[in-house]
């Protein structure tokens, strides 16, 4: 691998939010205008865009984007990858630089989700069974997932409650985020049960969304003199499930976290000690205690304590999900992977205003789709 | 064995793949890698652990142990799903994991419906049922598990 780094010069997002009467790549363009203000570049020093949105795969959203912020005749490569769709998106532009291709890429992430629940976890092909019996559901395998952690680790209703009052309360800090309502304990429990031990208030928000990112070599960023609010990637890691004993249609949505969250360590040189803070990937309340375990913030029988004890809390010993994650700020899917980003760089560079964690140097973000395939990308101040 | 009930209804197989039927003994069908030894379900092949072609269909057993479960708390998203029931008619239901002994986990709907009546690790049997009736009357039979007496 390439010595030099690869660094986000220019991130930003649009506030989540649901707009009908807007087009998916309309989203896409005032986001990556955004990013390029970010960045103080325009459209024409772009070498390459990648565009994750997941929905209109086979639409060229990428493209379309173009048409409405200049078509320079630059490359364009649309990625589709479940909720690691934005991530994957992100990825391909840093592995682009990486490799020496290019030294300014831009990478977007739209999604128009419409309201209801998330639907169809491997209905959409491959094999049939499982969306024609209706037992898996998105809401159901995070549930199962958590009541296995329930039983073998005591975890409580009370405790998955707990991280979906957490990160409604740190939504209240983000004016990105899609809500800024304080959600108490009681209210959470006593919504309407989607699937146990979920309620509705433990499901992430369906909404419509956009982010970008401007990626650009270490040389390049010298030359531009934009070192001080630069980010370095540490690490970028993307996975898909190695081999378990299951049958062929149930999901594991935690062994390709495991995988991804070793080799992102790895790959950066740190450990989870060292993060200052996390996003990561809070479809449900119950995951997001099963991914304190997956990326080893704490132990995995301790996740439980974990949020507890407020170590996951704004203030405490790993902040997460201080935007107010998937359940509060929103989960435009393609976008996501990249208001992730854009939520640690803003942190890395002292800008996130009442929310920000302090002294903050090291990130990481994280998303999982379904399927499956888990983004990680480690993000260190730089300036 | 729960044969599913009323000889006189037309029966029809949700997917013939899956388990076999008719029989007096319905068995859901996997594959088992003759390098490995690794079973998959449903049937495919080859083999997702070793990547051997060398697989063969096999039959899996009728009793395992719940590995993880819910209850499926609302309408699902049609299509996929083949189910009939409206807004109005949807009955929460339960779905879970068995772990089947030496074989796989297979995924599938359970015939209880509250949190109360299961818990992880008790023993699970195979069961089918009808899983919808269509409008010619058929009825579509799909397996299940159940809570062993």
């Amino acid at each position: 691998m390439s010595s030099s780094g690869v660094y986000v010069i220019g991130v930003d997002m649009l506030k989540f939010g649901r707009f009908p009467h807007r087009s998916v790549p309309d989203l896409g363009a005032e986001a990556a205008l955004m990013a390029l203000d970010d960045a103080g570049l325009g459209i024409p020093d772009m070498q390459a865009l990648y565009c994750g949105n997941l929905y209109q795969a086979n639409a060229m959203v990428g493209q379309r984007i173009l048409q409405q912020i200049g078509q320079t005749g630059i490359p364009v490569v649309n990625c589709a990858n479940a909720c690691a769709t934005g991530a994957t998106a992100f990825r391909e532009a840093w592995m682009s630089i990486k490799a020496g291709v290019h030294d300014l890429v831009l990478a977007v992430g739209v999604e128009q989700m419409g309201k209801g629940l998330l639907g169809g976890g491997g209905g959409s092909g491959g094999i049939p069974k499982e969306g024609l019996l209706g037992g898996v559901t998105m809401p159901t395998v995070f549930a199962e997932a958590g009541m296995e952690h329930a039983r073998n680790h005591g975890t409580t209703f009370e405790q998955f409650a707990r991280v979906s009052v957490k990160n409604h309360h740190h939504s209240t800090l983000n004016p990105k985020a899609m809500y800024q309502i304080e959600t108490p304990l009681e209210a959470v429990m006593n919504a309407e049960m989607i699937s146990y031990p979920n309620t509705k208030l433990m499901c992430s928000v369906n909404v419509d969304g956009a982010a970008a990112a401007v990626l650009c070599s270490e040389r390049k960023v010298k030359e531009l003199g934009l070192m001080k609010r630069a980010v370095k990637v540490r690490a970028s890691v993307l996975t898909s499930d190695p081999w378990q004993e299951r049958d062929l249609v149930m999901p594991d949505v935690n062994s390709c976290t495991r995988l991804a969250a070793r080799q992102a360590y790895e790959q950066a040189g740190i450990g989870p000690e060292d993060l200052d803070l996390v996003e990561l990937h809070d479809c449900f309340a119950t995951a997001e205690i099963l991914h304190y375990g997956n990326l080893g913030l704490c132990p995995e029988s301790e996740a439980g304590r974990f949020i507890d004890e407020g170590h996951a809390s704004l203030g405490g010993r790993t902040p997460v999900n201080v935007s107010g994650g998937l359940l509060s700020k929103g989960h435009p899917l393609g976008a996501t992977g990249i208001a992730n980003i854009y939520e640690i760089t803003t942190h890395l560079r002292g800008e996130a205003g009442k929310r920000q964690v302090l002294g903050a140097r090291i990130g990481l973000t994280h998303v999982i789709g379904l399927g499956s395939a888990c983004g990680i990308h480690i993000l260190e101040k730089a300036g | 064995m729960s044969q599913a009930a009323g000889a006189n209804v037309p029966q029809k197989s949700i997917d013939p793949k899956l388990f076999t039927w008719p029989s007096n003994k319905p068995r859901l069908l996997g594959s088992k890698c003759n390098n490995c030894g690794t079973t998959s379900f449903p049937a495919q092949a080859s083999c997702p652990r070793c990547c051997s072609e060398d697989v063969e269909t096999c039959e899996l057993g009728t009793r395992g142990k719940l590995w993880s479960f819910t209850i499926q708390g609302f309408l699902p998203k049609s299509p996929p799903y083949a189910g009939t029931e409206t807004m109005e008619t949807f009955k929460p239901f339960g779905v879970g994991y068995v772990e089947m002994p030496g074989q796989v986990r297979v995924v599938g709907r359970i015939n209880v419906s509250s949190p109360e009546e299961l818990a992880i690790g008790m023993d699970m049997e195979l069961i089918f049922e009808p899983f919808r009736t269509d409008e010619d009357g058929t009825e579509i039979i799909s397996y299940a598990f159940r809570p062993v007496a």
